[in-house]
């Protein structure tokens, strides 16, 4: 078996801003008189090339719209790439937005049940890993409230600790750590070690270049949808804080 | 990499398998936010018809004079039939756009939003299987032997309004103006549905039309014949249930595999 998780050759991710925006009769009819009107092409990503090896850690860098959590989608397989093809050996735990599978008219305990359901888990795993998931998220005294009414760093909690309950084959983590106080991003960063050792491969963006610094051994640098850089984190890092 | 279609098949359905419990959750989750914090909760899905059912037989046989013999039981054997039908495609028709938060932002089969509403749709529509029981009761209609083909008929109706309610969703993912003629549209189905009315105080184009071309009424006119007239379903109702059932449904599905690819960007 080859120890490469995650393949990605020549990948591009296409949006037509054309499709995106609010559609209306009004334009509509302009399209159908106007040709470059109905086609307005953005690569999100242009010819991505990256090969990832299980137990790896990553972090992703680069500034607001380069691409960064295109790229974690089409790893997901939220999205599929335009051209080129996205090869992934293993299960993956997404965390794009944290609390994203959240209903907010269950309770904290109903939403745990659910969003493990979302990640794939049986139910006997989410019941194993119920107890875990408490203590980790410590929302003990609030589990039978409506989830609506939890602060952000509580849903934040509770989010990460059903992510990472079950050992997935890649953790993928987008922007997570923001909203939470710095002993919780402790304990966070101390369980994504913990699940690294355990030989998760980890994708992690954060704009907080100590945290990258700290829990990835390998960053990509990405700009434009393109790729500026790639290597230890150290130099990526340098180079990007340098621009 | 190309699949076979026997691959195709094989991969849908394990991966259906695994995102049982999924469904059986979403399903659950809308019946308990329905009736949540509410005095009387579930009873409400038997109570709501059961009232509906008083005012209309109130209003149609005291104030219009129907000649209907055995009114709530004509009303509700095909009012029942016909809000399945309506309810559960517009239920469906929303599932995809009102979970689009779901779908961009974790990994679960796109399809698993209109499948978990139909499903509570046929739970509801068991309570009203319920509500409909007390109905016969109260009014001594003792069901007939004739029963045992009303699964049959049920299972032509969940067919067709499945392969309905799937072409509206995808629909409504692509034009979000689809809820709006929807709505419209069954403000006309229902008064062409004849749930309230004697098919015969139309005129005989009328009826022919309606008995030909309006598939919500094939399952009120057998629901009605097993139910209050005691006889069995006219054969060629029967057929024409199986064969919209089994259009639609296709038809369904094909829209699925049709917008699977670039729904995402619209949802």
């Amino acid at each position: 078996m080859s120890d490469t998780i995650i393949s990605i050759k020549d990948a591009s991710i296409r949006f037509n801003l054309a499709m995106q925006k609010d559609w209306n009769l009004k334009d509509y009819v302009e399209k159908l008189f106007h040709k470059e009107k109905r086609f307005q092409e953005f690569f999100a990503l242009k010819h991505i090339d990256l090969q990832i090896k299980r137990g790896e850690s990553w972090g992703f860098v680069g500034r607001n719209g380069s691409g960064k959590s295109t790229l974690l989608k089409m790893i997901t397989g939220i999205l599929r790439p335009y051209t080129g093809e996205v090869a992934v050996n293993g299960t993956v735990a997404p965390l794009l937005e944290l609390g994203a599978g959240f209903d907010n008219d269950l309770t904290g305990r109903e939403n745990i049940m659910m969003n493990g359901l979302i990640l794939g888990m049986t139910k006997k795993q989410v019941m194993d890993y119920f107890d875990d998931i408490v203590e980790f998220s410590e929302l003990e005294q609030f589990l039978d409230v409506p989830v609506k009414k939890y602060s952000s760093g509580m849903r934040a909690r509770l989010g990460f600790a059903v992510a990472t309950a079950a050992r997935a084959d890649i953790l993928i983590a987008d922007e997570v750590l923001g909203t939470g106080d710095r002993k919780f991003q402790q304990k966070c960063e101390a369980r994504m070690a913990n699940l690294l050792s355990g030989g998760t491969t980890l994708l992690f963006v954060s704009h907080s270049a100590p945290s990258v610094r700290r829990v990835c051994q390998k960053a990509m640098w990405l700009d434009h949808g393109e790729i500026q850089m790639v290597g230890p984190t150290e130099d990526v890092l340098t180079a990007y804080e340098n621009t | 990499m190309e699949l076979t279609f026997k691959q195709k098949v094989q991969l849908t359905v394990t991966n259906g398998l695994k995102y049982m419990p999924l469904l059986k959750n979403l399903i659950s989750r809308d019946l308990k936010k329905k009736y949540r914090q509410s005095l009387l909760g579930y009873a409400w899905c038997v109570l709501n018809p059961l009232m509906v059912m008083i005012i209309m037989t109130i209003v149609f046989s005291r104030m219009f004079h129907n000649k209907i013999q055995n009114y709530p039981v004509y009303l509700f054997a095909g009012r029942m039939m016909y809000t399945f039908v309506t309810g559960c495609a517009g239920h469906m028709l929303t599932s995809i756009t009102e979970n689009g938060k779901l779908m961009r932002k974790t990994r679960v089969p796109y399809y698993i939003f209109p499948l978990a509403s139909m499903g509570s749709s046929v739970v509801n529509f068991l309570f009203q299987l319920i509500a409909f029981a007390l109905v016969l009761i109260f009014t001594g209609t003792f069901p007939s032997y004739h029963v045992v083909l009303f699964p049959v008929v049920c299972l032509e109706m969940f067919l067709f309004t499945f392969g309905l309610g799937s072409l509206l969703g995808v629909c409504q993912v692509y034009v979000r103006d689809t809820k709006y003629i929807y709505t419209v549209f069954t403000t006309a189905w229902f008064y062409l549905s004849v749930l309230f009315y004697p098919l015969t105080s139309l005129t005989l184009t009328m009826q022919r039309l309606i008995r030909n071309f309006n598939p919500a009424y094939y399952f009120v006119e057998m629901s009605r014949d097993i139910f209050l007239y005691h006889q069995w379903p006219r054969p060629m109702m029967l057929l024409r249930g199986g064969v919209v059932g089994v259009v639609f449904a296709v038809l369904g599905l094909w829209a699925y595999s049709r917008a699977k690819k670039n729904m995402i960007l619209y949802v």
